[in-house]
């Protein structure tokens, strides 16, 4: 039904128009009970704000601990939330059987310095925080009504309306069968000032009730954890920056400004990949969220994804799901590991990734979405949010998004893919528990023992997961020093197996803790570990290695979490031969 | 502008009742779940010593988890579960 329609129905159902009252209206006198203060219901309205990234703890605060715990109170009849998109942008109104009740050592327990210390904590952070007390004038005693969806309060200050006028604006509206009203009177900070309040299950209503009259509006509609319903994202801003605000005020972005998820951008990427939008691929951690094709596909799109890349996303979040990847461990750990992309195969021409300097770096649609969107789909989709279910210590830039692939042109080495036992034709996604890139400088190196001397010497530091653990250490060489490999003989399995009894870090140059620590280990051999050192991976296949970027004698390593191992999956996607769908048109 | 959710419904978390804690450690066995994290680690060493300081030796079951990021499996707790009265656990990092 259109909101026309709609309002034209709701004037059919109402004949007395509920917006504030004029003086020309004469409708019916109401008989309101002359309250007396001390035995009318009480309110207490609270309105405050929190910053995005603490909203869901916010709420977890709210709904677990506030609220049950006010209910608690003999006096507290009910608590309710409302919410609507501006700032301030939550509400609780609870009755209470008289405001006296806040005067009883009960309350007293749990309020002031005497608060819970998540209370504390969270009332530190809030914004514009609003706490105002009223007792009931009309009807008296009657809780507010809790199977409405729609709140609008009006505040008016006395010196603005008669009170007369506002008791027969109260009744009239509490006449319909579409809302109900109440009026107040202000005590304390609210001293002065009328409240009315009405509610209603229908949107279109709340809009009337809050049209016109005397003075202050807030319309709130219903306080929900789950996802935003439709008709506020039909009515998102249409420029760029509203858009792109609405959706970092929900904490669904990386912080950069996203492409808005349209149906049809969504339908889009969808199609890209002929499987159904519903179907479900897992359960991503730490939250468990249901991973579907559509769920993945708008992340896809808010990342600045085009559809061809789509496939590339469904097969790397798939490759995250593996159990021996332990996303559960990635997501939630105080290591700054974030998944690190490696794509090899075909794809890589068509999609248009970059193959050679800056590999790794920004300019390159393909790498630079492709990686954004696996870090959104986390967020999203897995729930991993900071501060909440992600506990990383400072993060890691590469964080935002890290996809590199293969300059197999350049690689004296079979591809990557290849090694791992794909066909050459086919193109896959490895998923690696990275952390960022950290650079091997050679200049100097002439042979293959050198530059693999500086290369160990490099990888094997103090402070990793690797040599705490045994890790998955990932190695991009660059091609001039893959080059000067190959020149002298060496192959990739010689460089991993090199690395593995070479790249070590001997227990005594160890600080004392963390070789007493680790000496202390039970579950690995440690038979070697005094003469020839402490190894950052436990087998040659645990250094994963392939050749990236351009020219210059420079390689990079990235070390991994240390629980759990890469994990790849072949792309469903068919070489079409086919140039990429967008370069950069100069490099100017 | 009609656009999609980028969020999925997650189940809920539900909160478990906590059974009641012993009043004293007389005939009670405590089990210690260590998640090997090594402030963690030496968190619970110091709260066993510090329990036994208060009350005398007592009987106790200690199991590790298999690593820091890996939670204890839900049949490693029932084991543990069946064989203590309380576990303490901790997750200092």
């Amino acid at each position: 039904m259109t909101t026309e329609r709609r309002r034209k129905t709701v004037a059919k159902a109402a004949p007395a128009r509920a917006r504030a009252p004029k003086k020309r209206v004469a409708p019916p006198r109401a008989k309101t009970p002359k309250p007396a203060a001390a035995k009318a219901f009480g309110l207490i309205f609270a309105q405050l704000d929190v910053p995005p990234e603490l909203e869901e703890e916010f709420n977890d605060w709210y709904d677990t601990e506030h609220i049950p715990e006010r209910l608690g109170i003999p006096g507290f009849r009910t608590g309710r939330r409302a919410e609507r998109r501006i700032a301030p942008r939550y509400i609780a109104l609870y009755d209470l059987d008289s405001l006296e009740c806040l005067d009883a050592d009960a309350y007293k327990s749990k309020a002031g310095v005497n608060r819970s210390p998540w209370t504390a904590r969270m009332l530190k952070v809030t914004r514009t925080f609003t706490r105002r007390l009223y007792h009931q004038l009309v009807p008296g005693r009657q809780e507010v009504d809790q199977t409405h969806a729609h709140t609008v309060m009006r505040f008016v200050p006395h010196q603005t309306v008669k009170l007369s006028e506002l008791e027969t604006h109260v009744a009239t509206v509490r006449a319909r069968k579409d809302a109900t009203a109440r009026l107040y009177d202000g005590r304390e900070k609210a001293l002065g000032e009328y409240l009315v309040l009405y509610t209603t299950n229908d949107a279109t209503v709340a809009a009337e009730l809050a049209e016109g009259g005397p003075g202050e509006v807030h319309v709130y509609g219903p306080y929900s954890r789950e996802p935003l319903e439709d008709d506020v994202f039909t009515n998102l801003p249409r420029d760029a920056r509203g858009a792109s605000d609405a959706f970092y005020r929900r904490g669904y972005t990386d912080g950069l400004p996203i492409i808005p998820p349209t149906d049809e951008a969504v339908l889009q990427m969808i199609a890209s990949q002929k499987r159904p939008a519903g179907e479900v691929l897992g359960l991503m951690a730490p939250r468990q969220g249901e991973v579907t094709i559509e769920a993945l596909a708008v992340n896809a799109v808010m990342a600045g994804c085009r559809p061809e890349y789509f496939c590339v996303i469904v097969a790397a979040t798939e490759a995250l799901m593996d159990p021996r990847y332990n996303l559960l461990g990635v997501q939630a750990t105080t290591h700054p590991v974030t998944p690190l992309l490696v794509i090899s195969g075909p794809i890589r021409y068509e999609l248009g990734f970059n193959l050679s300097g800056n590999a790794m770096g920004e300019g390159t649609q393909a790498s630079a979405t492709i990686g954004r969107a696996i870090r959104l789909i986390l967020r999203n989709v897995g729930g991993g949010r900071p501060g909440r279910t992600d506990f990383t210590t400072q993060g890691s830039p590469a964080r935002f998004g890290f996809c590199v692939a293969e300059n197999q042109e350049e690689s004296p080495f079979p591809p990557l893919h290849v090694a791992l036992g794909f066909a050459p034709e086919q193109s896959v996604v490895t998923v690696c528990q990275a952390e960022g890139p950290h650079n091997v400088n050679d200049h100097s190196s002439q042979t293959a023992l050198s530059f693999m001397k500086m290369l160990a010497g490099t990888m094997a530091t103090f402070g990793t997961n690797d040599l705490a653990r045994g890790g998955h250490p990932t190695i991009a060489l660059g091609p001039e020093h893959a080059k000067l490999l190959a020149r002298d003989g060496w192959t990739r399995e010689m460089v991993q197996a090199w690395l593995c009894d070479n790249a070590r870090v001997l227990p005594s140059v160890l600080n004392d803790e963390m070789r007493e620590w680790l000496l202390a280990r039970e579950d690995v051999d440690k038979a070697t570990w005094t003469e020839r050192g402490i190894p950052i991976g436990a087998a040659p296949t645990d250094f994963l290695v392939f050749v990236a970027g351009g020219t210059g004698r420079h390689s990079s390593f990235m070390p991994s979490f240390g629980f759990g191992r890469p994990a790849t999956r072949l792309i469903d996607y068919t070489p079409t031969g086919a140039p990429p769908p967008l370069v950069p048109e100069c490099d100017c | 502008m009609r656009v999609r959710i980028p969020t999925v419904r997650h189940p809920e978390v539900k909160q478990q009742k906590q059974n009641p804690l012993p009043r004293s450690l007389s005939g009670v066995t405590l089990g210690i779940l260590d998640n090997q994290k090594p402030n963690a680690t030496l968190l619970l060493e110091d709260i066993v010593r510090e329990l036994e300081r208060r009350h005398g030796k007592f009987k106790k079951v200690v199991r590790q988890t298999k690593s820091p990021p890996t939670p204890a499996s839900v049949m490693a707790l029932d084991t543990l579960s069946r064989e203590v009265d309380v576990t303490i656990i901790a997750s200092g990092d």
